[in-house]
């Protein structure tokens, strides 16, 4: 489903020369759950970006279902992150000028999915339904606790159906239990869906759920024993 | 609806109150902008129909001379000549000269005007008498309201009108004549109220020293500011007349006309700028919007909308608030056009005298809106706007989602 292989960034600064990622690979088949645990600063959301198309590696090339990311032009690589990708952030964000409904709306606006607006609203509202959401479709997302905000977050990533949700600390803001709960809710969703998941995080109970834990350390990705 | 153009709309919804009020501050300016350019364009539009409207009320049309200061004999012929032009109205013989008007002592220097009493209705519009009325049989002569206070002479009155021949006729006497004041005329323009007395042809000869003939031949044409119409008029008298002089109404007054003209485009000229600087509200807002959006924009790029998708959105929010600017500034200045005397009035009371009636004569403000003049602001200003939108659009575009993103 995945395939980044020897993935290398770097970033320059002033006066100063960061290599974040020295040659990392990862492999992720269908369905599968991958946690990816490493210090602050070792280039956890970096690798995250470069594996969601978001941010071009200087060496290595990361494939979605067989298709390169980084050898097709920018628009091509938009298309592609907008039908197969689905993002999960820590920060929620949410557009705060839309309701609940019209934010999980969003990804299918693109137009990766080439359905009528009255389709891809019915599609929000199952999706919100799912999630536990159902009673709050109107609502503005400043109405929701955070907790519910990363429920619509999730709703939101699935409405293109992708094959790879990547999250980046979905439970980061979030509270032990109600990050319990998005948990579970990711979890389920990946499993009924058969989706594979890459999810960035510092805890080591979320990882112990995922299939496999990749470490980052020195730019480079190691299976965790 | 297109995603942009649903972006668009949803960053004008006021419930982001921060926004709303910027955005708001923004179309007020160009309301504000396109509304002044609207109003002194038909106030400055108003005063040059007023101008063309009593010039040629009280002026020939077009004005038939003899080159070289010579006479036109037999001026009735050439009349009736020149009234078979297709077009020409009216034609009316004229002698005018500088003469001097002497009541109880008080002295003016008007320019009478000789001419035939039945013709010179047809061509001279003096229908607003303000005593009397317009008799210039015999002995009789009529003059403006400007005039007849500064003489203090009421329609009844004799006037005495001394001949500018005296100054050159070395060994005849020409002796004053006595003329009735039969009619006070009120045209609503100091200059002709003032500066003119209209009596007959003969009188005029008879201050003149002349025995026949006329100086002018006055023409009033139909629409004469139908500029095409009117040119085939001219060139058709021209023809009709090759050896005298022809002058149009415009040639006549051409300086009052250009300076209107001048005055109009320079104050929409500078109006304009004042415009530029209420669409650079909008360019400030859609600067502040993308600072403040920088993680939205981040997001929809990640989400997979294409910086196509968030330049048209974001331009769209900009044309959106000018569009809307425009129009409430067109109805805007259509509600101040339409009350405008109440505001002056208004101004009047609070000791503010915009438009002083001994300075400018004018019981009310004249104005009219030419609707091409409308479309003309609308179309540039609306264009200023997309150009104006742009920049901050490009920016927004051009933001690299991860950089974006990462300004949490």
């Amino acid at each position: 489903m995945l395939e980044a292989t020897d993935l290398h960034k770097t970033y320059v600064l002033p006066h100063k020369r960061v290599d974040v990622l020295k040659g990392a690979s990862l492999s992720v088949g269908k369905g599968e759950r991958v946690a990816i645990v490493g210090r602050s600063g070792s280039g956890k959301s970096t690798l995250l970006h470069v594996l969601g198309g978001l941010d071009r590696p200087e060496v290595g090339e990361v494939r979605i279902d067989g298709q390169p990311l980084y050898a097709v032009s920018q628009r091509a690589r938009t298309a592609v992150r907008a039908s197969k990708i689905g993002f999960v952030f820590q920060s929620y964000h949410l557009l705060p000028e839309m309701d609940v409904t019209e934010n999980v709306m969003l990804p299918a606006m693109t137009g990766a999915l080439k359905i009528t607006r009255a389709q891809m609203r019915q599609r929000a509202l199952v999706l919100l339904e799912q999630v536990g959401l159902a009673d709050r479709a109107t609502h503005m997302p400043l109405e929701l606790s955070g907790g519910e905000q990363q429920r619509v977050a999730l709703a939101r990533a699935l409405i293109n159906e992708p094959a790879l949700i990547l999250a980046d600390e979905p439970t980061g803001n979030l509270d032990r239990m109600t990050g319990a709960q998005i948990m579970e809710l990711l979890f389920g969703l990946s499993c009924s869906r058969d989706l594979a998941l890459v999810m960035v995080t510092h805890s080591p109970e979320t990882a112990a759920l995922c299939d496999r834990v990749m470490e980052l350390a020195g730019g480079m990705l190691a299976a965790q024993t | 609806m297109p995603f942009s153009l649903f972006l668009a709309l949803k960053y004008l919804k006021p419930k982001r109150s921060f926004t709303s009020v910027v955005t708001l501050i923004s179309v007020i300016g160009v309301v504000l902008g396109v509304a002044i350019i609207i109003i002194v364009r038909a106030v400055m539009t108003g005063f040059g129909d007023m101008w063309h409207e009593k010039i040629l009320d009280f002026k020939p049309h077009i004005t038939v001379t003899a080159p070289s200061g010579g006479v036109i004999e037999k001026e009735e012929a050439v009349c009736q000549r020149l009234e078979q032009v297709p077009g020409v109205l009216a034609a009316s013989p004229g002698l005018e000269t500088r003469v001097l008007v002497e009541h109880h002592r008080r002295v003016v220097a008007p320019l009478i005007i000789g001419t035939d009493p039945k013709r010179a209705k047809r061509v001279m519009k003096l229908d607003r008498m303000a005593a009397g009325e317009f008799n210039i049989e015999g002995d009789s002569v009529v003059l403006g309201v400007d005039m007849a206070d500064e003489l203090g002479v009421m329609v009844g009155d004799n006037i005495l009108v001394y001949s500018p021949m005296n100054l050159v006729a070395k060994n005849e006497v020409y002796l004053p004549e006595r003329l009735k004041v039969t009619g006070i005329y009120d045209s609503g323009q100091r200059d002709f109220d003032s500066g003119f007395i209209i009596t007959s042809i003969a009188v005029a000869r008879d201050l003149m020293g002349m025995r026949s003939g006329v100086y002018s031949i006055h023409l009033k044409v139909q629409d004469p500011q139908n500029t095409a119409k009117f040119k085939k008029i001219v060139s058709d008298v021209r023809m009709l007349v090759p050896f005298y002089t022809v002058r149009t109404w415009q040639e006549i007054d051409s300086q009052l006309f250009n300076a209107l003209a001048v005055e109009k485009n320079m104050m929409v000229i500078l109006l304009m700028f004042i415009t530029v600087v209420a669409i650079f509200c909008v360019t400030n807002t859609l600067i502040v919007l993308t600072v403040q959006k920088t993680d939205e924009i981040g997001l929809l790029k990640a989400l997979g909308f294409s910086s196509r998708q968030v330049m048209i959105a974001f331009v769209l929010h900009g044309w959106i608030q000018c569009l809307i600017g425009t129009l409430l500034g067109i109805g805007a200045a259509y509600l101040i056009l339409e009350n405008l005397q109440g505001l002056v009035s208004l101004l009047a009371r609070m000791g503010v005298e915009v438009f002083p009636k001994d300075v400018y004569g004018l019981a009310q403000i004249p104005w009219r809106v030419i609707p091409r003049e409308v479309a003309d602001v609308a179309i540039s200003v609306i264009l200023f706007c997309t150009v104006a939108s742009f920049l901050p659009a490009w920016r927004a575009a051009r933001m690299d989602p991860v950089t974006a993103l990462r300004k949490e």
